[in-house]
């Protein structure tokens, strides 16, 4: 049973890491939380079951255009909700963000209707029995995607010339500008990527479970924000340590303790985590400059 | 430069906040007039038109439609102009409460439908109590509603006798080892206790109890590693169509081979849709009758059909029989509020789509059938 809930723990915590990444880079490079990052993440995996339904039931064209739609959604919002605000107190472009969220999600509903949806995958589950542990082949389509994912955002960030700028302007907006540093292009392309990853999370979480409905990214998100302030936010391994912990805990804590409690104990870990280390595990802590 | 201290803050708040959600409270507010004759009158009706309940709240919502479309030729009523305010509760307890709170305050208002929730039922009950609203749920199945008030009825027959016949039931298959699995809430918990209540009776075992909070749980592997690793042979339910539908699913990924019992909230087409295959021999009790051949529930389903290119389900159905209970007191009555609740209490066997309607402490006592899905749809069994 222990390992039983590792692998479930394992499913939901790469999701909770995928989502948790795009608020993580987003805080990274403009100090705010976007609150509309659950929402993206909703809207794409509906794109993408727009395109399974209508034009292509193969998992990967699903993927593939829900992350292309979401990356524009994610230049949309930032063009309309924090554009303009990024003089402003961060609180007012965190407020921004919640009324494009909610936006969003009704927007969704009036689209796509308020009740559950199958995902056809144009996939036939196998399901595997190693040592008493079931995993399927959704499972690990979840836990690859997820790691190749992750592989090519450590590379973009590492090594390509826009990562080393999307650092620059994390470390230093005026200091980034001042040397020549588009910071308006990077701003753009985080939200690009960041809604890019939630999206693909949003098509692998539809799948697995085979079911989307409109209001799946306002959980999500909580629970990813949460993986991201317990990871360190800002930091880019913290919110994938995060997500899996969070994913890992909540199955544990479900499996020994209560399934009632299962959301919260992703918040409790939240609120200790902050009382205990403020900056989260993986972050950095700045010392404040007046 | 850098202010880091108000995202601290701000993260503490947010989490402070969110363990604190689970309480709902139901506002109070003054009332209680009466509504003289007047041509223009309306009927409230409050469901979860948004939100993961919305399917079912929407399906309310066109039944009650097509009841006052179907009226609207009828000769007792024609000194009436009926409008329908039909309002969204979000399946939230607050916002049912709100909504009660907007129709007591309207003395036009003459009866309400609503809402489906227990939860919001309940809270949305003592506001609509005070103004002296008679309130009759298409949907909501909690036992606490029996005898609630003196304005609260419902056409939904109650989980307590659901409960009992699901447990007769799963005695009669010899099942000994049972898993109850419910949503945490007014719905999930009334039948959580009938289960534990009744189970224990047949000698038979509850070997695990699990809850999860509804519309926003869609990983039921947790649970469902637990039930498997108990050893129970089925699972009694406490939840709505689509959660079950995953837990079934998620239940066959993980290699297991064990039967669902379920109340009349999974007797629908969405079941079935989002569960395919694996919902196959999932067995509900509904009070929707299956071999009913007269002309009013034919009237009923095929307008539905007709009208909204949907299959009506028994919330529908109970929502259509709510809404002609209203029209006949309204047409009996007149617009009164007392009055109408007096016509409601002396209402004796109304012949509607779910069978006939007398209230006993607002309850129904309707006959329930046993469905079982076999290939792809519910099939009228007897075991």
């Amino acid at each position: 049973m222990i390992l039983q809930q590792l692998v479930n723990g394992l499913a939901v915590g790469a999701v909770y890491s995928l989502i948790a990444l795009g608020f993580t880079m987003i805080y990274g490079v403009l100090r705010i939380v976007n609150f509309a990052h659950g929402s993206i993440y909703m809207v794409g995996a509906f794109m993408g079951l727009t395109v399974a339904k209508h034009l292509h039931t193969n998992l990967w064209i699903s993927i593939t255009v829900a992350m292309l739609g979401a990356a524009i959604l994610g230049i949309l919002v930032d063009h309309v909700s924090t554009r303009q605000l990024r003089s402003a107190d961060p609180y007012s472009a965190l407020l921004s963000t919640l009324g494009v969220s909610i936006a969003l999600s009704v927007t969704a509903e009036l689209i796509w209707g308020s009740s559950t949806q199958p995902f056809p995958s144009g996939m036939a589950v196998h399901t595997y029995e190693v040592a008493g542990v079931v995993v399927n082949s959704f499972f690990l389509i979840i836990i690859g995607v997820t790691l190749v994912l992750m592989v090519a955002l450590y590379l973009f960030v590492q090594k390509s010339p826009l990562g080393v700028a999307m650092r620059a302007v994390s470390h230093s907006v005026d200091t980034a500008r001042l040397m020549g540093i588009n910071v308006d292009m990077v701003i753009r392309m985080t939200f690009a990527i960041s809604g890019a990853l939630a999206a693909a999370g949003g098509v692998l979480v539809s799948v697995y479970y085979d079911a989307i409905y409109p209001s799946m990214g306002y959980v999500a998100g909580l629970k990813a924000f949460t993986a991201a302030v317990v990871g360190g936010i800002g930091s880019i391994p913290g919110a994938i340590l995060g997500g899996f912990l969070l994913g890992l805990a909540e199955n544990f804590g479900a499996a020994y303790l209560s399934s009632g409690y299962k959301d919260a104990i992703a918040f409790t870990i939240l609120l200790a985590v902050l009382l205990i280390k403020p900056a989260g595990l993986l972050g950095r802590h700045l010392v404040q400059k007046l | 430069m850098l202010k880091r201290p108000w995202f601290r803050t701000g993260a503490l708040a947010v989490a402070v906040a969110l363990l604190l959600t689970a309480c709902g409270g139901a506002a109070s507010s003054p009332g209680g007039q009466s509504v003289g004759a007047a041509k223009k009158v309306k009927l409230g009706l409050g469901a979860p038109l948004t939100g993961s309940s919305g399917e079912d709240g929407n399906l309310i919502k066109n039944a009650v439609v097509l009841a006052l479309e179907h009226r609207k030729d009828d000769a007792k009523l024609k000194d009436y102009q009926i409008e329908l305010v039909a309002e969204d509760d979000k399946a939230d307890p607050k916002e049912g409460a709100a909504i009660a709170n907007k129709f007591a305050g309207d003395s036009a208002i003459f009866g309400y439908i609503g809402d489906y929730n227990s939860s919001v039922t309940l809270a949305a009950a003592p506001i609509l109590q005070r103004a002296g609203i008679s309130q009759i749920s298409p949907g909501s199945s909690s036992p606490k509603i029996t005898g609630f008030s003196e304005f609260l009825f419902r056409t939904q027959p109650t989980d307590r006798t659901s409960g009992e016949n699901l447990v007769n039931w799963a005695q009669e298959l010899s099942i000994k080892k049972v898993a109850v699995i419910y949503e945490n809430t007014d719905y999930g918990k009334g039948l959580q206790n009938v289960y534990e209540g009744n189970w224990p009776k047949t000698g038979g075992q509850i070997v695990t109890t699990e809850s999860y909070l509804s519309g926003q749980t869609s990983d039921f592997t947790a649970i469902m590693t637990k039930v498997k690793n108990a050893g129970a042979e089925a699972i009694l339910l406490g939840s709505l169509y689509n959660e079950s539908a995953a837990m079934a699913k998620q239940a066959k990924q993980l290699g297991m081979n064990i039967q669902f019992f379920g109340s009349d909230s999974m007797y629908g087409p969405g079941l079935i849709d989002l569960g395919k295959e694996a919902v196959e021999g999932f067995r509900v009790v509904s009070g929707m009758n299956p071999g009913s051949t007269d002309p009013a529930s034919k009237k009923f389903a095929d307008g539905f059909k007709a009208k909204f290119n949907k299959e009506p389900n028994s919330f529908a159905g109970q929502a259509y029989d709510a809404a002609n209970i209203f029209l006949d007191a309204l047409a009996a009555a007149g617009p009164d509020r007392v009055k109408i609740n007096k016509y409601i209490h002396d209402l004796k066997d109304f012949p509607g789509v779910t069978g006939k309607t007398t209230f006993v402490k607002g309850d129904a006592d309707k006959t329930l059938y046993r469905f079982q899905v076999q290939s792809g749809k519910f099939v009228n069994v007897q075991k």
